[in-house]
């Protein structure tokens, strides 16, 4: 007896709790990454990522599919660190393994980087910050920024641009000898100052 | 692209933590066992304003942020709420309040609404941001028309009595003086100051003195790629300059703030039926 269909084949929408799985899998390391990379707290991280899949998973039918799926995550847990208190554990019970791990985890070292640059970021505001981080963090093209941030190209590149020549004039500000970061940075603070 | 400014950042980047691990796996499973079963997908309506079908090859439309809240003291005077049959009418009577003001005068009559006013373009004041999308059963209701100069109409929403869901809304509000725009829109659509203005495939000469006549000046130049108007021309970004040469040709702009334009250069003319789809669109002759 053959069969036209491979045993998994389903007719209809697939089972929610599949769905998810996949979803989950294919998608943790980025958003994980993503919240970790913003606040160091493990219970905070733990908390964040469990508090976006959970919207995830109450809202199954609203994610998009393929890397869209990944950007609406972002735009999630994004909404998510911005209304979550330092501190404020909202889904301790989800993640109690998870915290352990997190708080056990050594990560490699990072890269030296002058702490002029770092002080400079640090001065942008948390607008500039997020797009400029999104940009070199995640990788995200203009088209993906303007999904996770919910607006059009265009402003996009707007935004973009200022951050980037407010970035330029905060680096100038230290560091006068501006033109290792190139040519453009020079330009950029120029044109702001 | 920047890449030495990208390299600075990409180097600040904290490490991204140890990836899929079991406990990450735990909370998946608890997730699914411990919390309510996912909800059938909202239905959502778009926007149907004409303005808003305008072709993306100017990629002149326009934007939102998303919302950031915390909480904190509320003025009662940052919305005037009214029930009225079914409804919810809001005005906004401080458009300058803070997000929170709003989320916490919204919590008191049972929303769960996020409102967020961002400087926007004349058109798109009292709008909401057009790449985002109403929920069902909020409505922003349209200002009319001559709104765009008279700076005299309230922005107001309808939200259904009964609305049950949790929202975020961004709302185009008048921007202070010298403060840039967030939402953006063409500068030749119903509202801006160069709808109906003969501009398109014109040198960069004539079009400042169009500007300059409706107390516009240039602040900086996107050098569009050929064939920008294609879906693969879209691809390839604009490059942003503070000068080109007077003889490239104009083919859509936008303002970046009161006064202050970005116009949209090419060395290709934009093709003459694109031209007459977007004067169609704008109502223009």
């Amino acid at each position: 007896m053959t069969y036209p269909y491979g045993r998994d084949d389903r007719v209809g929408p697939p089972d929610p709790r599949r769905r998810f799985e996949e979803l989950y899998t294919e998608h943790y390391e980025a958003v994980s990454g993503y919240v970790r990379r913003r606040t160091g707290d493990p219970h905070d991280v733990a908390d964040v990522i469990a508090e976006t899949f959970t919207t995830a998973w109450r809202r199954l039918g609203d994610v998009p599919s393929g890397d869209r799926a990944r950007l609406w995550l972002y735009g999630v847990a994004r909404r998510t660190l911005a209304n979550h208190r330092r501190g404020e554990s909202r889904r301790a019970a989800l993640t109690t393994r998870l915290r352990t791990e997190l708080e056990e985890w050594t990560g490699p070292a990072t890269e030296a980087v002058p702490e002029t640059a770092r002080a400079a970021f640090m001065r942008l505001s948390a607008d500039d910050r997020e797009v400029l981080s999104l940009v070199a963090w995640e990788g995200l093209g203009n088209a993906e920024l303007a999904q996770v941030l919910g607006c059009s190209r265009l402003a996009v590149r707007q935004r973009l641009h200022r951050a980037r020549k407010r970035l330029a004039t905060e680096l100038a500000a230290d560091d006068p000898d501006l033109a290792r970061y190139g040519p453009r940075a020079v330009r950029l603070a120029k044109e702001t100052s | 692209m920047n890449p030495q400014l990208d390299d600075v950042v990409r180097r600040l980047a904290p490490p991204a933590g140890p990836g899929l691990t079991p406990g990450a796996r735990e909370t998946m499973y608890k997730i699914m066992e411990e919390e309510p079963a996912p909800a059938p997908a909202l239905p959502t309506r778009r926007r149907r304003r004409a303005l808003l079908a305008l072709p993306a090859a100017l990629g002149a439309l326009a934007a939102s942020l998303a919302v950031v809240v915390t909480l904190g003291p509320a003025s009662a005077s940052a919305l005037d709420v009214k029930d009225e049959g079914g409804y919810f009418v809001i005005e906004v009577k401080d458009m300058f309040a803070k997000p929170e003001e709003y989320q916490q005068q919204l919590r008191d009559a049972g929303l769960d609404i996020k409102l967020r006013l961002l400087p926007s373009t004349p058109s798109s004041v009292g709008s909401v941001a057009p790449s985002t999308v109403e929920p069902d059963g909020i409505e922003v209701i349209d200002r009319q028309e001559g709104c765009e100069t008279a700076g005299g109409c309230p922005i107001s929403i309808k939200v259904r009595r009964d609305f049950k869901g949790s929202a975020e809304l961004v709302l185009g509000r008048e921007a202070r003086p010298g403060e840039e725009y967030q939402i953006i829109t063409g500068f030749d659509v119903p509202g801006e100051p160069m709808h109906c203005a003969p501009y398109y495939n014109r040198p960069v000469s004539e079009v400042r003195a169009l500007l300059k006549d409706r107390g516009v000046d240039i602040q900086a130049f996107d050098v569009l790629g050929p064939a920008f108007w294609t879906k693969d021309g879209k691809e390839t970004e604009p490059v942003t300059k503070a000068s080109v040469p007077e003889s490239m040709h104009v083919v859509g702009g936008y303002l970046t703030m009161a006064g202050k334009a970005a116009v949209q250069v090419s060395d290709s003319d934009l093709p003459a039926d694109l031209v007459r789809t977007m004067k169609e669109k704008t109502g223009c002759p």
